[in-house]
């Protein structure tokens, strides 16, 4: 399991969501308000700058050191101020089975390929899965998979699913995607008789699009005793305003709904007090697309 | 001092020796107008009885705003979450007026209602039924805004019905809630409804129905929703350990909300005599379900206003949300 932030909207500095509000995200790495485990497997972020060389392109920066202990991100977070971001920490079980490299840090981004993905959550049974994934994954992304996460192959099958990857697409088309890819999913399970509950969520972003998924296969199937009925871990949330930074002595978006233009999509909220966060629904797609000269942001049932 | 406890509507009709039990408990409480009694996320100190003066309860949505604002008045209580859910406090409450009254510790009475005393499991009850009815008045208020966006709608399952299935005691003790209940005890839970196993997308219960069906998700998901014609409006999903359809067996109208299997699911269905007879004398099992039922009937009251506070939020924001 593991945690994630996205922004979109007016430019803020890094340290802003990675550092300072009391959960930020490296904060998250020891002390997760909901998720009990450690996310030490490493940091990754695409980060969109405006005012940076070819901004279209994010700044994109992966380690597999403990953020905490990072001194390069934490001077880099202080000069930085991206309009669009998505960042990861990545939390795996506790044994010496795991890979921890480079090529296994989030957000996955294939060069010339302006989507950038993150996941929280596992594929249980992958590892047979994945042979079945690979005649809907397109021959030029097959090659580009580096690592041995189920993370990396949904990215790979959602580009797939996609006419133009290589080009920024309608949210339309990325859901599209998207929802092949679960119902893919689906059936590679039931062909393998997986029902362990497994979840799918992902959060895209292009820079301009953001889309947010909360999405479990056969939700709260659990082998594990100890994890039954404590599906927080799994949730997604989301607040939206204006002017973010610290208000008093609380880090929040201010100005009202009406005025908002920067959007905060996580897999907790940023801060303890959770009073103007909103959780994304169960089996559903959070959209947060360019619309004209303003940003709108819509909930999309999958059923899958 | 207690005399605030007479006044109030909630505890009408419990009889002297449960409301001697709360006289004991209760503390006497003032706040001056403009000063807050607590704030949305506070650790829960326990109920306030209000008997003079006036209070005004705020929450807050995206953009820090107060998404709505209501009044308590004399005669009126607030914080009853902090007797039913150790979870912290969802709204903000500001005196309008110098307002007092009495506060019932959220210690003090689960301490005398884990004895089984007549006062805090009579007035526990009463306060399931102002949750519940709290919850049922918003869901009300939702499904007449009809606030959700086409995308967000699905499709209605076929009802199909539940084949049998048989529950054992591991998998009722797999739900962290029943995770200490012996052998015996388990079997008792078991024997107060009946084993089933729906198949994924499936109706189990229509909005409208009679309240006398109640589910414990034991595995598998079940989805709460509106009918919005042939379509659902998903307001919540109850994962293991939850409660299903408890809303109406609480208060004994009918189904506000449609109920289906979402994934293949395993549920004890209980009967509502079994669910009676546990808020009457709770017993052992009783106090065990009970208590998982109240921390239910809090988190669904605050879904029910969240899918409310998001659905306002959102089209705030793309009523006027402009890009840099």
């Amino acid at each position: 399991m593991c945690r994630i932030v996205s922004y979109l909207g007016t430019p803020v500095l890094l340290e802003d969501l990675l550092y300072s509000p009391d959960s930020a995200l490296l904060n998250q790495i020891i002390h997760a308000q909901m998720l009990d485990m450690l996310n030490l497997a490493g940091f990754g972020m695409a980060a969109w700058d405006p005012v940076s060389h070819a901004p279209a392109s994010p700044f994109v920066y992966r380690t597999t050191q403990v953020g905490v202990f990072d001194r390069n991100l934490k001077l880099l977070a202080s000069k930085v101020a991206p309009h669009a971001l998505l960042a990861h920490i990545r939390g795996v079980p506790y044994n010496s089975s795991v890979q921890i490299n480079e090529q296994n840090v989030h957000p996955f981004k294939f060069d010339r390929v302006p989507l950038a993905m993150a996941h929280n959550g596992d594929l249980s049974g992958f590892r047979a899965m994945r042979f079945d994934l690979v005649e809907h994954v397109r021959p030029e992304f097959a090659q580009h998979i580096q690592g041995s996460t189920d993370s990396e192959w949904l990215y790979a099958l959602v580009l797939s699913g996609l006419d133009d990857p290589l080009r920024i697409n309608q949210p339309e088309a990325i859901l599209a995607a998207i929802r092949r890819a679960l119902g893919i999913v689906r059936e590679v399970r039931a062909r393998h008789g997986i029902t362990r509950s497994s979840s799918t969520n992902l959060i895209f972003c292009d820079g301009v699009n953001l889309i947010a998924v909360r999405y479990t296969f056969d939700f709260g199937r659990f082998e594990n005793v100890r994890l039954q009925g404590t599906m927080q871990f799994l949730s997604m949330w989301y607040t939206f305003g204006r002017d973010y930074g610290l208000h008093g002595d609380e880090w929040k978006l201010v100005g009202g709904a009406a005025d908002a233009d920067s959007i905060i999509v996580a897999s907790e909220p940023l801060t303890r007090d959770i009073a103007t966060w909103i959780e994304v629904p169960e089996y559903s797609a959070l959209v947060v697309r360019r619309d004209g000269d303003r940003r709108s942001a819509e909930i999309h049932a999958l059923e899958v | 001092m207690g005399e605030a406890l007479d006044r109030v509507e909630l505890f009408a009709g419990l009889d002297e020796a449960a409301l001697a039990d709360l006289r004991a408990l209760a503390r006497p409480f003032e706040v001056a107008a403009d000063a807050l009694l607590f704030r949305q996320g506070d650790p829960p100190s326990g109920l306030f009885l209000v008997e003079s003066g006036l209070l005004e309860i705020a929450t807050r949505m995206p953009g820090d705003e107060a998404a709505w604002v209501s009044r308590i008045a004399p005669g009126e209580v607030v914080g009853e979450f902090a007797l039913l859910d150790d979870g912290p406090r969802s709204a903000t409450v500001r005196a309008v007026e110098d307002t007092s009254g009495l506060l019932i510790p959220a210690r003090g009475f689960a301490a005398m209602l884990g004895e089984g005393r007549g006062g805090p499991v009579a007035a526990i009850d009463r306060l399931r039924g102002l949750v519940a009815t709290r919850t049922r008045a918003t869901l009300e208020r939702l499904a007449q805004t009809s606030l959700a966006e086409a995308s967000e709608l699905r499709r209605s399952p076929p009802a199909i019905d539940p084949a049998p299935h048989v529950i054992d005691a591991e998998m009722l003790r797999s739900l962290g809630t029943f995770a200490e209940l012996a052998d015996v005890d388990c079997a008792e839970l078991i024997a107060a409804g009946e084993g089933l196993s729906a198949t994924r997308n499936t109706s189990l219960v229509e909005a409208g129905a009679k309240p006398d069906t109640l589910y414990l998700v034991v595995r598998g998901a079940v989805r709460a929703a509106f009918v919005r014609g042939a379509l659902r409006e998903q307001v919540t999903i109850h994962g293991p350990g939850e409660w299903a359809g408890l809303v109406a067996m609480i208060d004994r109208c009918e189904q506000p909300l449609a109920l289906d299997a979402v994934e293949e699911s395993i549920l004890l269905r209980v009967n509502a005599a079994a669910f009676l007879r546990w808020r009457e004398h709770p017993g052992r099992i009783g106090q065990v379900v009970l208590a998982a039922v109240d921390r239910q009937l809090v988190r669904d009251q605050r879904r029910a206003n969240r899918h409310f506070g998001r659905a306002i939020a959102l089209g705030r924001f793309n009523a006027a949300g402009s890009t840099t």
